[in-house]
């Protein structure tokens, strides 16, 4: 088996210029081919700048075509040209490992073959979505989901803190060839979540921004609105807490009688929320 | 590199140059000397008029991530899934 050619999965983040690492942008400088999967037809162009053979991923797509054949596609040009002895390059909009399957995949695959492979992390959506929306995770907690995921199966959520809902220009496409799903869907997503916040709770449709002349969309909105309103692939649906944190009291009583009182000075002992 | 591209690099990693007040911005592209098409496309931050005269793709897809499960996904990509008994605790 040859083992002289390489991966590196890249994130190139959200923003054109802004967010790219060194490091990423070095790899995608030395490679001999890189494969490219970004959010923006600029990104994309710019990219193209930095090495002779960049190949973009987006000919792999096609509506009325499963992703799932589509991902394997990816996978497998990705991994010919590393099986060639290539050193390879998959520079992935914002983080490659954060919602994406092809780079984990592509990775876990090369190095099953004894190639080296590795991942390097980027700005992705989510961080920017902190800081657009001034949202710290820790604060409350925030669970993350994908859209349909979140509607095909039973999770237990927790509506003391943030709910973070992806790809939601797509809930509830079970086909995988879709590139929209339509307001009935989605009201089958609103049904799903007034059964955990009020139909007047305020939520709000995020999109990063791609590029330094634009702006995120941050749209606030009821969570009844959520039906018709205009959706697109790169929306992401963050609903706030709409309750306070529960104490877990029986747990306080227990954590105490292991400390001394004068030991005690957390928040938690404290009634705040 | 396109004198477009390298601007909008620029903006994206220099701080000062994303703090342009709108009088400055508007000195900074006319500034470029990139043509009236791409100089009123970047003057009113038009995504669609500068990917036009870039040449750029005239659709983006940005989905990475299946609902399901990875390894459903590449045995059956085109089962039914109400039938798949699924531990959730695989699911991407």
């Amino acid at each position: 088996m040859g083992t002289s050619g390489s991966l590196v999965c890249v994130g190139t983040g959200m923003m054109l210029g802004a967010h790219i690492s060194p490091r990423s942008r070095s790899h995608i400088e030395q490679a001999d081919v890189v494969f490219a999967a970004v959010s923006d037809s600029l990104v994309e162009l710019w990219l193209q700048e930095m090495n002779k053979d960049v190949r973009s991923l987006q000919p792999f797509y096609s509506e009325g075509k499963s992703r799932h054949e589509t991902y394997q596609q990816m996978i497998d040009a990705i991994l010919r040209e590393v099986r060639l002895g290539k050193r390879v390059c998959g520079a992935f909009y914002g983080h490659p490992g954060v919602f994406a399957f092809a780079p984990h995949k592509v990775v876990e695959l090369a190095r099953a073959e004894g190639f080296a492979a590795h991942m390097e992390p980027g700005i992705s959506a989510e961080d920017c979505l902190y800081a657009d929306l001034g949202i710290d995770p820790g604060r409350f907690g925030c669970q993350h989901f994908e859209a349909s995921q979140f509607m095909f199966y039973q999770r237990r959520i927790d509506p003391s803190a943030y709910l973070v809902l992806w790809q939601v220009g797509i809930a509830g496409d079970r086909s995988y060839r879709r590139y929209t799903t339509e307001a009935a869907y989605r009201q089958l997503l609103v049904d799903l979540l007034v059964e955990d916040y009020p139909l007047n709770h305020e939520v709000i449709v995020y999109e990063a921004a791609t590029l330094p002349i634009s702006s995120p969309r941050m749209q606030k909105m009821p969570l009844s609105d959520l039906v018709g309103s205009q959706l697109y692939l790169q929306s992401t649906l963050v609903l706030p807490p709409c309750q306070a944190m529960l104490r877990n009291e029986s747990m306080l009583l227990r954590i105490a009688a292991l400390e001394p009182l004068s030991e005690i000075d957390s928040p938690a002992t404290s009634k705040q929320q | 590199m396109s004198n477009v591209i390298q601007f909008l690099e620029s903006m994206g990693k220099n701080a000062a140059l994303s703090d342009m007040s709108p009088e400055q911005y508007a000195t900074a592209v006319k500034a470029l000397d990139v043509g009236d098409v791409a100089e009123y496309a970047l003057l009113n931050r038009d995504h669609a008029a500068l990917n036009d005269f870039l040449g750029g793709r005239m659709k983006m897809m940005m989905m990475l991530v299946p609902a399901e499960d990875d390894e459903q996904g590449e045995k059956k990509p085109d089962e039914d899934e109400d039938k798949e008994q699924q531990d959730s605790s695989q699911a991407n």
